[in-house]
C-alpha cells in the first residue's frame, strides 16, 4: 500500500506509486437527470487537482460520490485499493480515510471548536480523550487558531469555523482530503486566511481534490485542473495549459467569463 | 449649510457638533414605557382600561371572598392527607428527608445554573421574617376571634328551626390561654347583631339568622314601596306588588322581641377535669368582662343563666368550635376532640357534671357566620398556618444553603472548565445531572421501601458506590508508579466487598446453584468499577498532581468509613430501615409526583427510541413506531387508564396482582411516550443535513451521529416542547381519580365528602390550583434556565 509520509522525489514518486484514486466510467442520475456522464479520473498520491465548472455540472456530486455521500449507480470508484460498493466495512474504512470539507463548515453548533475536532479521533479511532484533545489543539495551531480551542462554532467568525472544519476533517489523519468549495460562504476578507491553510497543506504533500471558483488558487497550487460541464469532464490539464491555452469551446466561454 | 453637492465643489466636511442633548420626556423611561406599551392607539386604551377593569375586578373579588368568607379550615385541617395522603405516620419522616434532601440538591444546582442575586436572598429572608413574625405581631396585636353564645330560656325561632339555648357549654383550652366573656355590646339594635361576625352557638346562629332575614324582608318592602311610589310599572305589576306588600308583613325588631341584652347573666366557669370553680360573675351590659386564665390544658365548663326573662348574646374570646374524630389507634377507638381554630386536641373523656355529659358546640354546624374581618382572618387562619410552617421552611432554607455550600465547596476544588476558569457553577453541572438521577431512584426508594434493608445493608450499599467513585480517582492516578498497584489493590478490596455482601460465601457452601445470581452481581459490580477507572484514566486531564492524590485519599476514608463502621454497630443495625409500604395508601401531592416523575423518566428514553425508530430506514421498525404513536395518539388518556386498571387484568389475571399505583405508571410512560416521540422526531427533523453529512463525513457511523451529534442538538432544540409536555403530565395525572387512586385532586373529593366540609369545594380547588400552579410555573422556570444555560452558543449559527 502506498503511503505518502517519507519524503520521496518527484521522480520515485511517478515512478513507484499507483493511484490513490481511480474512477472508471462513473455514472449517477438524480432521478431522471442523468449528473454524472462516465466520469473517467485517476488521481495519484500527492496530487492537488482542482475541479472548475459551472454550476449544476455535477463538480460536487463528483467529489460527494468519492467518500459515498452520494451513491453512484454505475462505474466503479476505488479508493486506496478498496471498492466503494455497498459493503459497509468498505465505506467506513474509506471514510476513514478521506477527510472532507464543506462549504457550509458544518460544524457542531452544540460542541467546543475542541469537542468538534476530538469527536471522531475518540469514537472512531478510540484515542484517549487526552491524547485527542492534545492532538487537537496541535492542529488549532496548524491553522493559525489555538486560542479558540474552548470556543463555541457560533461564536467565532466564519473564516475561523472553516479553518476549524479544516483541522476537524485532519484530526482523522486522512491520506486524502475532499474540498467543497470550501471558501463560497465566506466574506471576501476572510478567503485568504482559508486559502493559506489549504496552500500549506498542499505543500506539506497532502493528496487534495478542491472544487473552487478561486482561480488563484487554482493557478497556484494545483498540479491538474479538471472541468467539468453537463456531468463530463470535458477538459482536464496542468493549470499553464488550462488558464493560458484551453482548448475546448467550453472552456474558453467559461473562463472569458469569468477573467 | 449646503445640503446638495455644488458643481463646483468635491466633497462637504461638516466640522459643526451638534450639543448632546437628553431625549424628550416622552422617549424614554417608564413615561414611555406606558406610552408605547398601554396606550398607544385607541383601541390599545379601550384595551388596557377594559382588561384593566376585568383584573381589578377579579383580584378585589377574590380577595373578599378569600379574607370575608372562605373557610380555609378545610385546608389547614387536612394539610397531611393533601400532602401524602394517608402515607403511614411512622414512615413520614421517609418523605421528609426526601424533601430536605431536594432542597439540599436545589442549593446545589442554584450554584450550577443561576447566578444568586440579593433578590432571591431578599425573597427568602422576607418569606422567613414574615413566616416567623406574622404569628407573634398578630397575637400581640389583634384580639382573638369572637364566639357568640346565647344565653336564656325563650326558644329562638329562625324560619322553621327553633333553637333553645344552652344554660352549660363545654370546650377545651390550653393551659395558660385566657377566656373572656362579656355581654355583646351589639345587642342595642337589629342592624347591630346583623353585623356580628364570629363564631355561634346554635341558638346564637339563628338569633343572627333571624335578624338577617327581618332585615332583608324590610328592605325588599321598601324597594317594593319606592317602586310603586316612583317606578314606572305596568297596570299588572303594580297590582302584583301591592298584593305582595299587603301579604308581607315585617316581624317587629327581635331585639325587642326576645328583650335581648336587657337583664344581667350569671357565669360560671369550671374546671372540666377536676369540677372546681374556677370564677364566677354577674354580667351586665356596662360591667367589665369575666377574664379567666386558665391552669390546664384540657376539659372547661361554661355556666350562663340569665336572671328573669329574656335572651342574652354572650361574646366570648378562647371558647371555640370542636371537631370530634373517631379514630382506632391499636384496635381501640378513641374519639379525639380537635379545635379547629388551631388543631389543639385532646383525647380526654368529655367534661361531665353531675354524671352527664355537657353538650359542646361542634364544627358541622358552627361555621363562621357573618363577614369575616382582616383581623381574624390572619387570627384564625394565617398566623396558625404560618406558626406550623415557619420551622419547617427554615429547615429547608438550611438544606438548601447547606447545598448552595457543598456545591461551592466541591467547586472549588473541581478543575476549571477551560474557557471559562472563573465560572464555578459550569464546573459542577455535570454533577449535577448525576445527582438528580440518583435522588429520583432515591426517591422512590424512599416512598416505597426496599426490602430488607438493614442499616448496615444501607453502609454498604452507599460503601459500593463510594468504591466506584474510588476506582474513578485511582483511574486518574495510573500513570504514576504506584497507579497500577493501587489500582489491583482497589479492586481486590471491591470484589471482596461484593463478596461479602452478596453473601456469596455462604451462599456457595449451602446450594450452589443460588449462587450464580450473587456471582452474577459480583461480576456487574467489578465491571462498573473497571469502567469507572477507565473514565477516570481518560478524565485525568485538568486535574492537578495533589488533587488527584486527594481524591484517592478521601474516597478511600469514605469507603472505610462506610464499610467498617456500620458492622461495628450491628447490634442496633440489623432492623429493617425502609419497611416496604402499601402504594394504596399513597395520595395526594406524593402520588401525583411520584406519578409524574416516573412517567416523564420512563417516557423519556421509550419517546426518544420511538423517535428514531419512527424515521428509520428499516420498515418493520418505522411501521411499529407509526402504527405505537398514532394509536395512542388517537386515544383519550383516561382510555389509556381505564384500560390499565379494568381491562388489562381481565385480560391476563396474573396482572391484576400488580398495583393499581404501578399500572397507572405504566399507562401513563404509555401514553407520554408517543407525545414525547413526537416532539423529539420534530427536533431531529429541525437539525439541518449538513450535520448528519459531516459526521458520515469523519467516518461516525450512524448510531454515533445520532448519539454525538443530531439527537443533543435535537433535544436542547425541543426542550420548551418536553417542558410543555411534563406540565401537560404533570396536570394529566389528575385523571388517576377517576380510576379509584387518591391522588391529589381525589384527596380534595374525599375531603369535601367529609361532613364537617361539606359545601366547601371552592377552597378546596382553590388550595389544589394553587399547588399545580406553583409546580407547574417552577418547571416552566427550570426549563428557562436550561435553555439559557449551557451551549446557548448552539442556537446562533
Amino acid at each position: 500500500m502506498a503511503t505518502a509520509e517519507a519524503p520521496i522525489s518527484e521522480e520515485q514518486n511517478s515512478a513507484i506509486l499507483e493511484p490513490i484514486i481511480v474512477c472508471r466510467n462513473v455514472n449517477k442520475w438524480f432521478g431522471e437527470f442523468h449528473v454524472l456522464r462516465d466520469i473517467s479520473v485517476d488521481i495519484m498520491p500527492r496530487e492537488v487537482v482542482v475541479i472548475i465548472g459551472p454550476s449544476g455540472s455535477g463538480k460536487s456530486t463528483f467529489i460527494r460520490c468519492i467518500n459515498r455521500l452520494e451513491e453512484h449507480q454505475e462505474g466503479d470508484i476505488i479508493v486506496d485499493d478498496m471498492v466503494l460498493s455497498h459493503d459497509i466495512r468498505n465505506i467506513a474504512a474509506i471514510r476513514r480515510e478521506i477527510g472532507m470539507v464543506f462549504q457550509q463548515f458544518n460544524l457542531f453548533p452544540h460542541l467546543t471548536v475542541l469537542q468538534n475536532i476530538s469527536l471522531a479521533p475518540i469514537n472512531v479511532r478510540h484515542q484517549p480523550k487526552d491524547q485527542a484533545e492534545a492532538k487537537a489543539r496541535e492542529l488549532l495551531n496548524r491553522v493559525g487558531i489555538p486560542e479558540q480551542a474552548d470556543k463555541y462554532p457560533g461564536q467565532l467568525s466564519g473564516g475561523q469555523q472553516q479553518r476549524v472544519a479544516i483541522a476537524r476533517a485532519l484530526a482523522m489523519e486522512p491520506k486524502i482530503m475532499l474540498f467543497d468549495e470550501p471558501t463560497s460562504a465566506l466574506d471576501p476578507e476572510m478567503i485568504k486566511e482559508v486559502l493559506d491553510v489549504m496552500q500549506e497543506l498542499a505543500q506539506s504533500g497532502m493528496t487534495m481534490i478542491c472544487v473552487t471558483h478561486e482561480m488563484g488558487f487554482a493557478r497556484e497550487v494545483a498540479d491538474r485542473v479538471l472541468f467539468f460541464d453537463q456531468g463530463r469532464i470535458v477538459e482536464q490539464g496542468t493549470p499553464e495549459h488550462f488558464f493560458e491555452n484551453p482548448e475546448h469551446p467550453r472552456t474558453q466561454l467559461f473562463l472569458s467569463q469569468i477573467l | 449649510m449646503a445640503t446638495t453637492l455644488d458643481p463646483n465643489d468635491r466633497a462637504i466636511v461638516n466640522y459643526d457638533e451638534p450639543p448632546v442633548k437628553p431625549p424628550p420626556m416622552l422617549a424614554v423611561g417608564p413615561l414611555a414605557w406606558v406610552r408605547e406599551n398601554l396606550f398607544k392607539s385607541t383601541f390599545d386604551t379601550v384595551l388596557t382600561i377594559v382588561s384593566a377593569v376585568v383584573l381589578v375586578s377579579a383580584v378585589i373579588g377574590l380577595l373578599q371572598w378569600s379574607i370575608g368568607s372562605a373557610n380555609w379550615f378545610v385546608v389547614t385541617g387536612n394539610l397531611r392527607l393533601f400532602l401524602a395522603g394517608t402515607f403511614p405516620a411512622d414512615a413520614l419522616w421517609r418523605l421528609e428527608w426526601a424533601l430536605r434532601i431536594a432542597v439540599f440538591l436545589g442549593g446545589f444546582t442554584l450554584l450550577a445554573y443561576v447566578r444568586v442575586g440579593p433578590a432571591l436572598v431578599v425573597l427568602i429572608g422576607v418569606m422567613l421574617l414574615l413566616l416567623f413574625a406574622v404569628p407573634v405581631v398578630t397575637d400581640a396585636t389583634i384580639p382573638p376571634v369572637t364566639t357568640y353564645l346565647a344565653v336564656g330560656s325563650t326558644p329562638i325561632v329562625s324560619g322553621t328551626v327553633t333553637e333553645i339555648p344552652q344554660d352549660e357549654l363545654a370546650f377545651v383550652a390550653k393551659a395558660g390561654e385566657t377566656v373572656r366573656v362579656q355581654i355583646a355590646n351589639l345587642g342595642g339594635s337589629d342592624d347591630a347583631l346583623s353585623h356580628a361576625a364570629g363564631f355561634t352557638d346554635r341558638a346564637s346562629a339563628a338569633l343572627i339568622n333571624a335578624v338577617n332575614n327581618r332585615l332583608q324582608t324590610q328592605q325588599e318592602m321598601l324597594n317594593l314601596q319606592e317602586q310603586l311610589d316612583h317606578g314606572l310599572l305596568t297596570d299588572a305589576q303594580r297590582a302584583d306588588f301591592r298584593g305582595e306588600v299587603s301579604t308581607t308583613d315585617v316581624p317587629p325588631a327581635l331585639t325587642e322581641t326576645y328583650s335581648v341584652n336587657t337583664t344581667s347573666v350569671q357565669v360560671t366557669l369550671i374546671n372540666g377535669t377536676t369540677g372546681e370553680t374556677l370564677d364566677s360573675a354577674t354580667l351586665t351590659a356596662d360591667s367589665a368582662p369575666l377574664t379567666v386564665t386558665l391552669p390546664d390544658d384540657g376539659w372547661y365548663v361554661l355556666q350562663k343563666t340569665i336572671d328573669g326573662d329574656g335572651t342574652a348574646l354572650l361574646e366570648t374570646t378562647g371558647i371555640y368550635p370542636l371537631h370530634v374524630r373517631n379514630l382506632t389507634r391499636d384496635g381501640v377507638q378513641i374519639e379525639q376532640y380537635e379545635r379547629m381554630i388551631d388543631g389543639f386536641n385532646t383525647e380526654a373523656p368529655r367534661a361531665a357534671i353531675d354524671g352527664s355529659t355537657v353538650p359542646i358546640i361542634q364544627v358541622t354546624d358552627n361555621q363562621y357566620q357573618g363577614l369575616r374581618s382582616f383581623g381574624d382572618y390572619l387570627r384564625m387562619f394565617v398566623a396558625p398556618f404560618f406558626r406550623d410552617l415557619g420551622m419547617p421552611f427554615l429547615q429547608l432554607v438550611i438544606a438548601g444553603v447547606l447545598g448552595y455550600y457543598a456545591a461551592f465547596g466541591l467547586a472549588r476544588v473541581l478543575p476549571a472548565v477551560p474557557g471559562a476558569p472563573r465560572n464555578l457553577g459550569l464546573r459542577v453541572r455535570g454533577a449535577v445531572t448525576w445527582l438528580w438521577l440518583l435522588y429520583l431512584i432515591a426517591l422512590f426508594l424512599l416512598a416505597y421501601g426496599v426490602q430488607g434493608l438493614s442499616a448496615l445493608g444501607v453502609g454498604l450499599l452507599l460503601s459500593r458506590f463510594v468504591w466506584v467513585g474510588w476506582m474513578y480517582f485511582t483511574g486518574m492516578n495510573l500513570d504514576r508508579v504506584w497507579g497500577r498497584p493501587l489500582l489491583g489493590l482497589v479492586t481486590i478490596l471491591g470484589v471482596a466487598q461484593s463478596v461479602i455482601a452478596e453473601g456469596l460465601l455462604d451462599k456457595l457452601s449451602r446450594d450452589p446453584a443460588s449462587a450464580i445470581g450473587a456471582i452474577l452481581g459480583v461480576v456487574i459490580w467489578l465491571a462498573i468499577g473497571l469502567y469507572a477507572a477507565r473514565m477516570g484514566r481518560g478524565a485525568r486531564g485538568g486535574w492537578t498532581d495533589s488533587l488527584r492524590l486527594r481524591a484517592v485519599i478521601g474516597s478511600a476514608v469514605v469507603w472505610l468509613i462506610l464499610f467498617i463502621v456500620p458492622p461495628l454497630l450491628i447490634q442496633s443495625t440489623t432492623q429493617n430501615v425502609l419497611p416496604l409500604t402499601d402504594t394504596r395508601r399513597w395520595g395526594g401531592f406524593l402520588l401525583t409526583a411520584l406519578l409524574t416523575i416516573v412517567a416523564i423518566l420512563a417516557s423519556f428514553p421509550l419517546g426518544v427510541l420511538l423517535a428514531l425508530g419512527r424515521r428509520s430506514s428499516l420498515p418493520v421498525v418505522k411501521w411499529t413506531c407509526i402504527v405505537y404513536i398514532e394509536l395512542v395518539r388517537g386515544v383519550p388518556l383516561i382510555t389509556v387508564l381505564f384500560m390499565a386498571q379494568l381491562l388489562v387484568p381481565l385480560v391476563n389475571p396474573s396482572l391484576a396482582e400488580v398495583d393499581n399505583v404501578i399500572r397507572a405508571m405504566i399507562g401513563l410512560t404509555l401514553f407520554s411516550a408517543a407525545y414525547l416521540a413526537e416532539n423529539v422526531r420534530g427536533g431531529l427533523q429541525s437539525i439541518p443535513g449538513g450535520q448528519e453529512e459531516a459526521g458520515k463525513a469523519l467516518g461516525l457511523s450512524s448510531w454515533q451521529v445520532t448519539l454525538h451529534i443530531t439527537l443533543p442538538q435535537a433535544l436542547r432544540a425541543v426542550i420548551p416542547a418536553l417542558v410543555g409536555q411534563a406540565i401537560a403530565l404533570f396536570k394529566d395525572t389528575s385523571l388517576v381519580s377517576l380510576v379509584g387512586l387518591i391522588d391529589l385532586l381525589g384527596e380534595s373529593n374525599t375531603v369535601i365528602a367529609q361532613p364537617e366540609y361539606i359545601g366547601l369545594r371552592s377552597e378546596t380547588y382553590v388550595f389544589i390550583g394553587v399547588i399545580y400552579f406553583v409546580v407547574s410555573y417552577l418547571m416552566a422556570w427550570i426549563s428557562r434556565r436550561i435553555e439559557a444555560s449551557g451551549s446557548g452558543a448552539a442556537r446562533r449559527v
